[in-house]
């Protein structure tokens, strides 16, 4: 009787989860096996030939591919320590400022935010227009008199990746004053009462009293500017080509799966589909792992507090 | 997604009609065949000739009552994807403007084209400069019919030399004494642009001046495995574009393709490094701009001046296709003298085959220059398995001509891309 009860409640939860379940099988579990599956098979073209273990793994980390995966490896923890800082930090620090003076802060916040409902393709249309030699930007710092040569930031390979890192900052910098702006709100006025009445000023209140109350935003924000960071590409591509020019200085994981996947500019379809598996494969890997082990460390630091 | 449905449909529906059609032909009078026309689709990534093939094919059509070709256009960006996951479902068209040489093999591969060497006897009046782009690398059958050979060379603005009282040169101290000439007149001489991901524009730069430093004859000894990008002529033609900075526009490492074409076409540049494609895409953007093309000359005078040729693409027939032999009528078409007389008087490009006459002066010039023409070395050589030499020369040519990285470095590294697959040929 009891058994039976339990299996119609379950029962029922399964039917209720069957259609959601049946989709993400179908568009999430499926092509991620079929694609672990097949980055152990020698590829020819779009041809599937036979199965060779792990070797599509070994050649994606030896010569000349490791070139690439360890250059765009780090231009991507460049991406993710570059947005923490001018986005996420920047962003609590101007949520903090809005917090105290609070007058016109809801204006403000729409100014902030309103980048983030361009798309990255417009954005980086746009960026590549200011910041081309004779655009907009260039003439501000020849007026300035900052500088004499013309700007050409995008085509330096010392450069290119930081602006890239800053376009994408400044496109979705309104999300952590969105974000942070509602979690100190959130905090009771009584702790920052007291905090005052200890003789605590602004600056100490946010580094002790509020960033501890606003850990889960944190733990959110770090999480997601990971996942970000780590699945780079359409800001790339627009700015700067699935080559990640100049000299791949703005090569990123995506933009190397994208040429090996579908072929370089001027080589569409000259592919290596094995590799290009292999590195997509790889790359969840370790999104998911690393997005677990963040995940975990910021449970165990609101645990001790 | 819309318009593969829709073509689908429609040409499920032809065939219901025609299925109608040929059914009430068998019981009516012999003669009334006719009413059963045939559509023939062509899928083509070429959309800024999607007028001048309209003009092209309404005149096929006119001279062949019983077929109707169907053109449809797919900007360059989205075509290769797009015509493999058409073809891989089945629904590709019956006609499909190909990528030549290394980019057409995965279609090829797949078994997805039909050969045409038998199909088309038409083809035997193309020289092996054009078929080439157009085999298969595993048996060496055509799989299309080649429509260009597109070569490279130095486009100057006439009226601009003329003001600067100086003649196309022909050496290269000439070059640069023309070069220093513009600049002091104010006038930028090279446009030259690569940057947010149109490098490959700056390739181009390294065929136009590339042949007359490695010569005629390299192409041959890197293809035997004689010669590598490493070889000092390689280094040398490298060098040269770096050499040759001083008379690109400022901010020649943030300009792009684009925006490099536009200082050409509005006169503010005096010369552009580019292929015969430029020609009516010059003409269109600005009617009013005077100018002609040279092959970029040769270290010593007297010396002919050669100049990077290659196959730019073809159209070839879909193993799918229902309608093939329509399709192949389409095809002898276009193999023929008259497709290609009507696409150099309109497009302006130098036709894949001979018997064409050339009337736009700026096309007879570069019909002139193909006798002294060699294969362009790293599409036709080299852009085969990745990496390609071109994917790393794309990606390293900036920093290379700002002097961030040096030339033997960027050789050594295109060596090094192509080392893992490239075989000669003994």
């Amino acid at each position: 009787m009891r058994l039976g009860r339990s299996w119609r409640v379950h029962g029922a939860a399964a039917m209720f989860v069957a259609p959601a379940l049946l989709l993400y099988a179908l568009f999430i579990v499926y092509p991620l096996a079929r694609s672990l599956w097949g980055s152990l098979f020698q590829w020819r073209g779009l041809r599937q030939l036979g199965f060779i273990g792990l070797y599509n793994f070994f050649r994606l980390f030896a010569e000349p591919s490791l070139t690439r995966v360890a250059g765009a490896l780090l231009h991507n923890a460049a991406w993710f320590a570059g947005i923490m800082l001018l986005q996420n930090a920047l962003g609590l620090v101007l949520a903090y400022l809005l917090f105290l003076r609070n007058r016109g802060s809801q204006l403000l916040q729409s100014v902030f935010f309103l980048p983030a409902i361009l798309s990255p393709v417009i954005v980086g249309a746009l960026w590549r227009l200011l910041l081309a030699p004779d655009g907009p930007l260039d003439a501000a710092v020849r007026a300035l008199g900052l500088t004499d040569a013309p700007l050409t930031v995008l085509g330096d390979s010392g450069w290119a990746l930081w602006v890239l890192i800053a376009v994408d900052a400044w496109n979705w910098m309104g999300l952590p004053v969105l974000v942070f702006l509602a979690g100190f709100q959130a905090i009771p006025s009584e702790v920052f009462e007291a905090a005052r009445l200890e003789g605590a000023n602004a600056a100490r209140i946010l580094r002790s009293v509020a960033l501890p109350l606003l850990l889960p935003a944190v733990s959110s924000l770090t999480t997601l500017t990971f996942i970000n960071s780590f699945n780079q590409f359409d800001l790339v591509y627009v700015m700067e080509g699935v080559q990640g020019n100049p000299s791949y200085s703005t090569d990123t994981l995506v933009t190397y799966f994208y040429r090996l996947a579908f072929g370089a500019e001027g080589s569409a379809g000259i592919t290596d589909i094995g590799l290009a598996l292999a590195l997509g494969s790889g790359l969840f890997l370790l999104l998911s792992v690393s997005t677990v082990a963040i995940l975990r460390y910021f449970d165990r630091k609101a645990a001790a507090l | 997604m819309l318009r593969r449905d829709s073509t689908t449909r429609g040409r499920r529906g032809i065939a219901v009609i025609a299925a109608a059609l040929l059914a009430g032909a068998l019981m009516a009078a012999p003669g009334m065949a006719r009413a059963e026309d045939t559509t023939v689709t062509i899928w083509s990534w070429r959309t800024e000739d999607q007028a001048a093939m309209e003009q092209i094919f309404a005149g096929f059509s006119a001279q062949h009552p019983g077929i109707k070709v169907k053109l449809q256009f797919t900007p360059d960006a989205d075509y290769q994807n797009r015509l493999s996951t058409a073809l891989r479902g089945g629904e590709g068209p019956d006609i499909a403007q190909l990528k030549a040489y290394g980019e057409l093999q995965p279609l090829v591969e797949a078994g997805y084209l039909e050969a045409i060497d038998d199909a088309v006897p038409e083809l035997k009046e193309f020289p092996e400069a054009a078929l080439g782009g157009a085999r298969g690398l595993s048996d060496g059958k055509i799989y299309g019919v080649p429509y260009s050979t597109p070569n490279m060379g130095v486009f100057y603005n006439t009226d601009l030399f003329t003001k600067a009282g100086i003649g196309e040169p022909k050496t290269y101290d000439d070059f640069v004494a023309a070069c220093k000439v513009l600049k002091a007149a104010g006038i930028v001489p090279i446009a030259a642009g690569g940057t947010n991901g149109s490098a490959w524009a700056l390739e181009i730069s390294a065929g136009v001046v590339g042949p007359n430093i490695y010569g005629p004859d390299f192409y041959d000894r890197m293809m035997k495995g004689q010669a590598r990008f490493t070889d000092p002529l390689w280094v040398k033609t490298l060098q040269r574009l770096k050499d040759l900075r001083p008379y690109y526009q400022d901010g020649f490492a943030g300009t792009d393709y684009t925006t490099a074409i536009q200082q050409f076409v509005n006169g503010r540049a005096a010369m552009f490094f580019g292929g015969s494609w430029e020609n009516g895409s010059f003409k269109a953007q600005n009617p009013k701009l005077k100018f002609s093309i040279f092959a970029f000359p040769s270290d010593a005078a007297g010396q002919p001046a050669y100049t990077s040729t290659f196959a730019d693409g073809s159209y070839g027939l879909v193993a799918d296709s229902e309608h093939k032999e329509a399709a192949t009528e389409v095809l002898r078409f276009i193999a023929s003298a008259g497709f290609s007389q009507q696409f150099a008087d309109m497009l302006g490009w130098p036709p894949a085959r001979s018997g064409v006459t050339a009337h736009d002066p700026v096309l007879q010039q570069m019909m002139a220059m193909q006798p002294h023409s060699t294969p362009y070395l790293t599409l036709v050589g080299f852009r085969w398995q990745t990496p390609t030499a071109s994917s790393v020369l794309q990606a390293e040519v900036i920093d290379m001509i700002e002097g961030k990285i040096a030339p033997e470095k960027l050789a050594a590294d295109m060596d090094q891309a192509v080392s893992g697959w490239f075989k000669p040929k003994s």
